[in-house]
């Protein structure tokens, strides 16, 4: 390519962190370039001239591949959403009941204190309700 | 907290005649906090006094009878107390009638009051 090589504009796409595939085409064929390009997340690295149907191939191949990660794109963000969902219903009724633990633990502190007044207090017979 | 709760509940049965009653509740409001109402049927507060009965100087006699003694000091610790939880204290009384304090109790310090009173 005219302003920069397949390897650096497949450096620029990150393309593993995308949708779609990248195929290489080179009229230069090495091994090191061949194994650079796999390892920057070509799905494919063709030399040229390269017949129709053997393009067809990979363009096939990097197709499937689109749609699995498509696939595990959904998956995991259904998933991701679905645990989200469940952690804030788990933490709201993890809050709720030591809320009313608390308020249990609360009537149970009004009941020492009502009981220690009434005993200050032996001969006024006050009567103290709404914690029996 | 307690210390709070020990005071008004204290007063609340001070206050009331004899053989009176004292009404408790404890109720949740929304989920952060819990408010602990004590009513009594005693001589309630005079309205002018009503603003001054959680200053650390205001000894409240004037609306007790001799035999009841004076609030003295226990409300304005009460009061200290619950502010210093994030907490509050309010009272509604009407002479003659008898008073309702309620406690604002956040309940993130809920949990702390009752570790420390046990």
């Amino acid at each position: 390519m005219p302003s920069m090589g397949g390897l650096d504009l497949l450096r620029q796409l990150h393309v593993k962190k995308h949708l779609y595939e990248a195929i290489v085409m080179t009229g230069h064929e090495s091994l090191q370039d061949a194994r650079n390009a796999m390892e920057l997340g070509a799905v494919s690295y063709v030399g040229k001239p390269v017949k129709h149907e053997e393009l067809m191939r990979h363009v096939r191949a990097a197709l499937e591949q689109v749609a699995v990660n498509e696939r595990e794109l959904a998956y995991r963000e259904n998933l991701e959403r679905e645990v989200r969902a469940r952690t804030k219903e788990l933490e709201e009724t993890l809050r709720l009941t030591e809320f009313q633990s608390r308020r249990l633990d609360m009537r149970g502190l009004v009941a020492d204190r009502v009981n220690e007044v009434l005993r200050r207090y032996p001969d006024k017979a006050v009567r103290v309700t709404g914690i029996e | 907290m307690s210390d709070a709760l020990g005071c008004v509940i204290d007063n609340a049965v001070k206050f009331s005649p004899d053989r009176g009653e004292v009404l408790i509740s404890v109720r949740a409001i929304g989920s952060g906090t819990i408010d602990i109402s004590i009513t009594d049927h005693g001589v309630g507060i005079a309205p002018d006094k009503v603003e001054r009965i959680f200053d650390w100087l205001t000894q409240s006699e004037d609306h007790l009878t001799r035999t009841q003694g004076g609030i003295g000091l226990g409300l304005a610790l009460a009061k200290r107390a619950m502010e210093l939880i994030g907490g509050a204290i309010e009272v509604k009384t009407e002479t003659g009638t008898g008073s309702t304090f309620v406690l604002h109790v956040p309940t993130a310090t809920g949990e702390m009051a009752i570790t420390d009173a046990s």
